[in-house]
């Protein structure tokens, strides 16, 4: 096929294609009749005509049809562009009656441009306007929630404090417990003798991401709260294993999870296994 | 450094079993690199951006986990797993890459 001369290559081009072009010709016709129906008609909310916002959509909506009817897939509504650009270019560069520009020409000008960049135009609504919006309003939230607390129980930061806040891994000792803790299903020459059940256990902890959003700082203080934060899950659940006289832990599942609402502020480290007797 | 999501070692024979380990990355996804990918998202084509990202990420995870196994004097890690988790809630723009197996010496049969 690489082979072709280039006039039959645009002629299968062009047959292969031709329902896909003949969509966008009809889309662009209906929606054109439809301004001139429109402007001829005088059909206007406000003094301003309605087949801004209508002929793109009403072009676009014909197109899509007759593509999926007869070429089997979607053109991408380039009609729609089509008509919002003559439209566009029509009454601004050869006004009969002047465009004041008001609110409500505006409007107008946006929902016409919506029409045309359909995906463009929500994405911009629904990732960075609602974005915003969730953020600020966390924001404002994290700051009321600090408030009140501050009213209600000026002395419960304190027992924060007091908690251990340096987040040193290497101040728990798991070696200390005689149980073996793996993930996997099972222990190589070793045979189960007894089933004490699971074990569950969780750490809750507030992450600290001031260090980390740093490029300069090489060892983020999360890590290290991570490591605290496994550690003293693995060890709560190591400590009930030892004491009902299991000594291996066998399938454990480490999880984290986000928990605090919108702007999640604390990270869960849950931790479970399967308490073993091994021979 | 043997890496394997099995429980077992074909041929091998598991001699010592040395714990759980783990290693972990976080990957910060910047507000440009998020608005591109977005954009190309609506373009339509492959946001590789962050998949080379993801990939480092799970790279260096996988390292130190790696270093982790070394220092206990295993030569595997078997069972290992690896996570991905959103962190930050709906503006989420942490992504942590978390890998956790379990440490083990191993020997020819």
């Amino acid at each position: 096929m690489s082979k072709k001369s280039l006039p039959s290559r645009a002629k299968y081009f062009f047959s292969e294609k031709k329902w896909g072009i003949a969509a966008i010709l009809i889309g662009t016709a209906v929606g054109f009749l439809s301004a001139v129906i429109c402007v001829k008609g005088h059909i206007a909310i406000f003094g301003f005509n309605i087949s801004f916002i209508v002929s793109p959509l009403i072009a676009g909506y014909t197109e899509t049809y007759v593509a999926r009817k007869k070429y089997g897939k979607t053109t991408g509504a380039i009609s729609a562009l089509l008509i919002f650009l003559l439209i566009n270019i029509g009454s601004w560069v050869f006004p009969k009656e002047p465009i004041s520009l008001s609110i409500i020409t505006l409007g107008g000008l946006g929902l016409a441009f919506q029409a045309a960049f359909p995906i463009l135009v929500n994405y911009l609504i629904f990732v960075i306007f609602l974005g915003t919006i969730t953020y600020v309003l966390g924001y404002i939230g994290n700051i009321l929630s600090g408030l009140t607390l501050n009213l209600t129980s000026g002395d419960k930061s304190k027992n924060n404090d007091s908690k251990d806040e340096t987040y040193d891994p290497e101040s728990i000792d798991l070696s200390r417990f005689n149980v073996l803790a793996v993930n996997t299903s099972e222990i190589h020459g070793k045979k189960i003798s007894k089933n004490y059940g699971i074990m569950n256990s969780e750490y809750i902890f507030k992450p600290n991401l001031e260090l980390y959003n740093k490029e300069s700082s090489k060892d983020p203080v999360i890590f290290k709260q991570m490591e605290f934060g496994r550690k003293a899950a693995l060890a709560k659940i190591m400590e009930i294993s030892q004491k009902i006289g299991a000594n291996a832990l066998i399938e454990i599942e480490i999880d984290y999870t986000d928990i605090g609402g919108l702007k999640g502020s604390e990270i869960m480290i849950s931790a479970s296994g399967t308490a073993v007797l091994i021979k | 450094m043997l890496i394997l999501t099995t429980p077992n070692i074909e041929d091998k024979n598991i001699k010592e079993y040395y714990g759980l380990v783990s290693g972990e990355a976080l990957l910060g996804a910047n507000v440009y690199k998020d608005m591109f990918s977005g954009v190309r998202d609506v373009v339509g084509g492959r946001t590789s951006a962050y998949e080379e990202e993801l990939q480092k990420a799970r790279d260096l995870a996988i390292k130190s986990m790696e270093e982790k196994c070394k220092k206990l004097g295993a030569n595997a890690a078997v069972g290992v797993r690896i996570v991905y988790h959103n962190l930050g809630g709906t503006m989420g723009n942490t992504i942590l890459v978390s890998v956790s197996g379990t440490a083990v010496y191993f020997e020819d049969k």
